[in-house]
């Protein structure tokens, strides 16, 4: 039989397979693939076309992709057609059995509470800078004002890789390297995963990440630290939160201030996880030290600032409810998929 | 730091409840919590053991009759080996309670015995420790009378202080009084000191010098004579335990109290053991061993300052002292030495040795020099009224180098402008004076001076911060605007990333975080760049910085397998490390993004999820595409740790490397399926997306002409290289290919694969013509059958 008959043989099987479709529907999936599919009529036809000579093949050619093209067109026409009577094909095929398996993954809690935290900053005009994991003595301590044999560096136990160099122990280190790169005024969030040599527990981890933040203007004051950590506070934890500024100690600051938040669980009536104060505490804060500025030559008399700085693994378990620190990094996907 | 709110009232009426209290330190930057200790106990009455019998059926039980004087007869069966008829002892009634209410007392039956009460042990009182029998009490009370009217409980509350290394001078009991009495305008009276001094002339002369007067600027020493070391008074015993101090003997109990009453730490010598009666203080030779008074054997370096007779060390200044002049039971006269060490030299001493104590602590965090004497006096008096003996008299105070009280400009104006706030004059002198800080006002300045025991206010922004402390922070209002510069605007390096997030986790990837301390296996696997070392590691699991994304990523596979999880998908992007002698660190960080596919998902009634090297391919350009890089492709090659590895391309830049894992390291890590895997440079991907071009061409109004080719070839020729040659010989009006189909059957031949291609030809002129396309299509299979020998099916 030559190629021409041929085609017109699966023109006319096809007709009749279609026709046979008013009485049953569900078989238009079956001719598609009896003609359409990788082993269907038509892809024999194409397999044949070796066989035709030279002259005829464009000729051959074209009538078999036309071929295709109109059981292509007649099938999609018949599918909507068949779906103009109201939902009939839904009852015909159970339309209660589940859809296509698209599974969704999950962006990482600390993730998501640091993009939460930056985006807040940024509708304050924030920028976000970042600096290395694995630092110099001076970006990490001398250049904040935390000079060798100072009790606090006792506050910060440090993996040391050489005796000058080391693994940051907080992003603070951020601010040195920005400062000397770029003149005031100064804007910034650096987050960035900071180390500790404390033990593993259900409460402190190796390494953990944080958010420092530092701004560097003329006259900025005491009183916009708390203006602008306010703010934030009252964006990430409900605008019902209240905050409490008390005196605290950190070198690369002076005055230094903790910021705690009303309990977001108790509502500040005290609580077990607040140790029934009724206050969490959230982040250290302060004016910078003018010590800071003379590291970076900057101009302590000319510009102030303040500079802030919070983990994000205490936010997030308090945000979430998680109890135990090392399920930030477990990878286990049944914790992962709950974000 | 403990303190005990009776022992502050030495120095200050305190009315507030602790609650008060412990707010009101917190809001001066002293971070306190609290606990009252105290009678923990109600219906403990005095009793009587009228007789006292063994158990009938228990060896270790005694019934006991008790009169608790309310004209009934109790029985009570005890199991104190002590317990004995006539003796005097706290009876815990029906319905008392313990500990605070955490145990009742009820009726009970033991061992067949009614049992109608307890009589109570001092632990069980929470009196004392004592849990080795009942408490025999001697007194005249009547019977029945409730224990606490007879004996004395230490009702307190103690305070913790998380206190912040400047604040050394709050490590102290009038220091704590100190910062409690600013905001009440009182004043901290001296504690009253009184003692008589004797002449004693024989053997009592004694020297003290001082070769280094930077380390040890003053040093101060009184004799005493004739003492007798022996158990110190109860008053005392009960100071120390209510702040956790143990009682060791009336002399250092003594040097202990006065630690924690002034802060000042003194030590105390025995003096027939210091040689020649004379005190050197000089830095130690490198190498110098030392038994301190922990009976450890220290060697020393030149950094450490040594109290030395004159033959040998006797104590480490301002850390601990020696074993070889420790007051013994036999000691009878006493050195007691009130010095001035620099905080920098204890502190590097202490450090290096890593020995921490009370008496280092303090002075790493600086003393008051003024404080000596009244310290050397204080314990001189006390020592003398709990231990006896003479103090010899006069003292000596050796103070080559003068420290003379910080002095600072304060300008209220900078104040202000630093705070936000306006504060009056009258405000700031009264702050001043509540802070014992003097000054002179001279036209827009405050000369002020510092009182010798805050050593943390050196400059006028130290002065600004106790402002605000005194003020109260929260007394402070918040600003409610802002302002910024359109200069402090920066690029934001790794914003690529949160892209690459979100498509990510939108395809069924969850987002890992690893640990990237990891062990020598994990970075020996994967990388060939040297990782970092870490000198001080918390374990040998995490003694390196790791070099490769993979180990992490893996470990996660392994604890999901572990947990019958049969098919996820994980990705990570985090900074890896290699050492590299280019840079200031030694090191060089990189960003990856690594990937991985492990196993398959649940089966589906509809479809069941393909996956393999293709699926993933289509995966990672998808990925590459959709954050707007273009050009991908993938060609062979090797990679450490990989079996199969496909390096991937954007243009001719390698961007990172797709494969399979090595079987044998798969099994190191507990998995017994090959997970796939890729891992994308960041740092590359970062620089490619910056310059990303969209390159936007109006769509083609003209209808567009579809046209299929199959083609037999031999199975060498790639795919790659068929694409390639159909794309540069299809001309300008072939707008999309497709490969759609690829199949070997006998049909074909075993060295043959069957290629059917779909070209879609369009031009921005006009519609094409049927023999127009027909040239490109025939020029194209020309070219294919030239170049690949394709032949046409
Ligand atoms: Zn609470």
């Amino acid at each position: 039989m030559s190629i021409t008959d041929q085609i017109q043989k699966v023109r006319s099987e096809f007709s009749s397979d279609l026709e046979k479709l008013s009485s049953d529907n569900s078989v238009l999936d079956k001719i598609r693939i009896k003609y359409l599919g990788r082993k269907g009529l038509v892809s024999a036809l194409f397999v044949h076309m070796g066989t035709v000579s030279n002259e005829e093949r464009p000729k051959m050619g074209q009538a078999l992709n036309a071929l295709k093209k109109d059981i292509e067109s007649e099938i999609d026409a018949a599918i909507s057609s068949s779906s103009d009577s109201k939902n009939q094909k839904l009852l015909d095929v159970d339309y209660t059995l589940p859809g296509d398996p698209i599974n969704r993954g999950s962006i990482h809690p600390l993730t998501l509470v640091m993009e939460e935290i930056k985006s807040i900053f940024n509708r304050l005009g924030f920028s976000i800078a970042y600096g290395p994991e694995i630092d110099s003595d001076f970006y990490n301590f001398e250049a904040l004002n935390i000079p060798k044999h100072h009790p606090a560096r006792d506050m910060q136990d440090t993996f040391y890789i050489t005796d000058n160099i080391l693994l940051r122990t907080h992003t603070s280190d951020t601010q040195i390297h920005f400062m000397e790169n770029n003149n005031p005024p100064v804007r910034i969030i650096a987050p960035g995963r900071v180390y500790r040599n404390e033990d593993v527990s259900v409460r402190s981890y190796c390494l953990f990440h944080q958010i420092e933040g530092l701004y560097v203007d003329k006259k900025v004051t005491f009183a916009e630290l708390k203006g602008t950590l306010d703010y934030f506070a009252r964006e990430l934890f409900g605008q019902n939160v209240k905050t409490r500024f008390r005196p605290s100690y950190f070198p690369f600051t002076e005055p230094s201030a903790e910021m705690d938040v009303s309990c977001i669980f108790c509502k500040g009536g005290g609580c077990g996880i607040c140790k029934k104060t009724g206050w969490l505490e959230i982040l250290g804060c302060g004016m910078v030290d003018p010590e800071v500025y003379k590291s970076v030559d900057y101009d302590p008399q000319k510009w102030s600032g303040f500079a802030f700085g919070m983990g994000i693994e205490r936010m997030a378990m308090l945000k979430y409810g998680v109890q135990d620190i090392r399920l930030f990094y477990s990878g286990d996907v049944r914790f992962l998929r709950q974000f | 730091m403990k303190v005990s709110l009776n022992w502050l009232k030495d120095y200050l009426e305190i009315t507030e409840s602790p609650d008060d209290v412990s707010d009101r330190l917190t809001a001066l930057g002293l971070e306190a919590s609290y606990v009252s200790t105290g009678k923990t106990f109600t219906d403990v009455v005095l009793g009587y053991v009228i007789n006292c019998g063994p158990h009938e059926n228990a060896d270790k039980l005694s019934v006991c009759k008790i009169d608790i004087g309310d004209g009934n007869h109790y029985t009570i069966v005890c199991g104190a080996p002590n317990v004995k008829a006539d003796i005097y002892v706290p009876i815990a009634k029906v319905g008392a309670s313990l500990q605070n209410g955490s145990f009742k007392i009820k009726q009970a039956k033991l061992r067949g015995v009614e049992s109608s009460g307890m009589i109570c042990s001092g632990k069980e009182l929470e009196i004392n420790d004592d849990h080795s029998g009942i408490m025999i009490l001697d007194t005249d009370a009547k019977l029945g009378t409730p224990i606490e009217d007879f004996l004395e409980f230490n009702d307190d509350v103690i305070f913790e202080l998380d206190l912040t290394p400047n604040r050394g001078d709050c490590l102290s009991h009038l220091g704590v009084a100190r910062e409690l009495a600013i905001n009440n305008n009182l004043s901290i009276p001296n504690r009253k000191i009184d003692f008589n001094e004797s002449k004693v002339t024989n053997d009592s002369d004694y020297k003290i010098s001082i070769k280094d007067s930077e380390a040890c600027p003053r040093y101060c020493a009184r004799l005493i004579k004739g003492v007798k070391v022996a158990a110190s008074p109860d008053w005392l015993v009960q100071r120390l335990k209510s702040i956790g101090q143990a009682s060791i003997n009336n002399i250092v109990d003594a040097a202990n109290y006065v630690l924690m009453d002034t802060g000042h730490p003194m030590h105390t010598f025995d003096f027939d053991k210091v040689s020649n009666h004379e005190i050197n203080v000089r830095y130690a030779k490198n190498g110098e061993k030392f038994k301190t008074l922990d009976d450890k054997e220290r060697e020393l370096k030149d950094f450490h300052l040594l109290i030395c007779d004159s033959e040998k060390p006797i104590a480490l200044a301002g850390i601990m002292g020696g074993a070889n002049s420790e007051i013994t039971s036999d000691t009878t006269d006493i050195l007691i030495e009130s010095a001035y060490f620099s905080p920098t030299v204890v502190r590097k001493g202490a450090k290096s040795l890593d020995l921490s104590t009370e008496a280092s602590r303090r002075f790493e965090r600086d003393t008051d020099i003024n404080g000596l004497i009244p310290a050397l006096n204080q314990l001189s008096a006390l020592i003398v009224e709990i231990a006896g003996g003479e103090i010899v008299e006069g003292f000596i105070d050796e103070y080559p180098l003068k420290k003379e009280p910080f002095k600072i400009d304060f300008s209220l104006k900078n104040c202000e402008s630093l705070l936000g706030l306006s504060i009056s004059n009258e405000q700031i002198e009264e702050i001043f004076s509540s802070l014992q800080i003097t000054f002179e006002k001279d036209t827009n300045l405050y000369k002020c001076t510092i009182p010798t025991f805050r050593n943390d206010l050196e400059r006028e922004v130290d002065l600004f911060e106790e402002v605000a402390r005194v003020i109260g922070y929260d007394n402070i209002p918040p600003a409610h605007n802002f302002s910024g510069s359109y200069s402090s605007f920066v690029q934001d390096d790794q914003k690529l990333d949160s892209l690459l997030r979100s498509h990510l986790s939108s395809n069924s990837f969850h987002e890992h975080f690893s640990n990237s301390l990891q062990s020598q296996k994990d970075v020996e696997k994967f990388s060939k760049a040297e990782a970092v070392i870490i000198k001080n590691p918390l374990s040998q699991d995490m003694e390196f910085v790791r070099n490769s994304i993979i180990p992490g990523l893996l470990k996660a596979a392994d604890y999901n397998a572990k947990r019958q999880e049969k098919g996820f998908k994980l990705f990570e992007i985090g900074a890896v490390h290699n050492q590299s002698k280019k840079s200031d660190t030694g090191s060089k960080e990189k960003f990856q993004l690594g990937l991985l596919w492990y196993g398959k998902e649940q089966s589906h009634w509809r479809t069941y999820e393909q996956r393999d090297i293709f699926s993933c391919k289509g995966e990672i350009s998808n990925l590459l595409v959709s954050v707007g890089i273009d050009s991908i492709s993938f060609k062979l090659g090797d990679q450490l740790g990989y079996a199969n590895a496909m390096k991937v391309y954007s243009g001719k830049t390698q961007i990172g490397t797709l494969g399979s894992l090595d079987l044998a390291i798969i099994k190191e890590y507990g998995l017994k399926i090959s997970p796939l895997f890729c891992e994308i440079s960041l740092q590359t991907l970062r620089e490619i997306w910056i310059n990303r071009k969209i390159n936007y061409r109006a769509p083609i109004s003209y209808p567009s002409v579809v046209r299929d080719i199959a083609l037999q070839v031999d199975n060498k020729v790639s795919a790659e290289s068929l694409l390639k040659t159909i794309r540069v010989e299809g001309g300008t009006n072939l707008v999309d290919i497709k490969l759609f189909d690829v199949y070997q059957s006998d049909e074909v031949g075993d060295n043959n694969k069957s290629l059917a291609f779909s070209l879609r030809f369009q031009s921005e002129s006009g519609t094409l013509t049927d023999s127009e396309v027909d040239d490109d299509v025939e020029k194209v299979l020309n070219s294919l059958k030239e170049t690949h020998g394709t032949t046409q099916r």
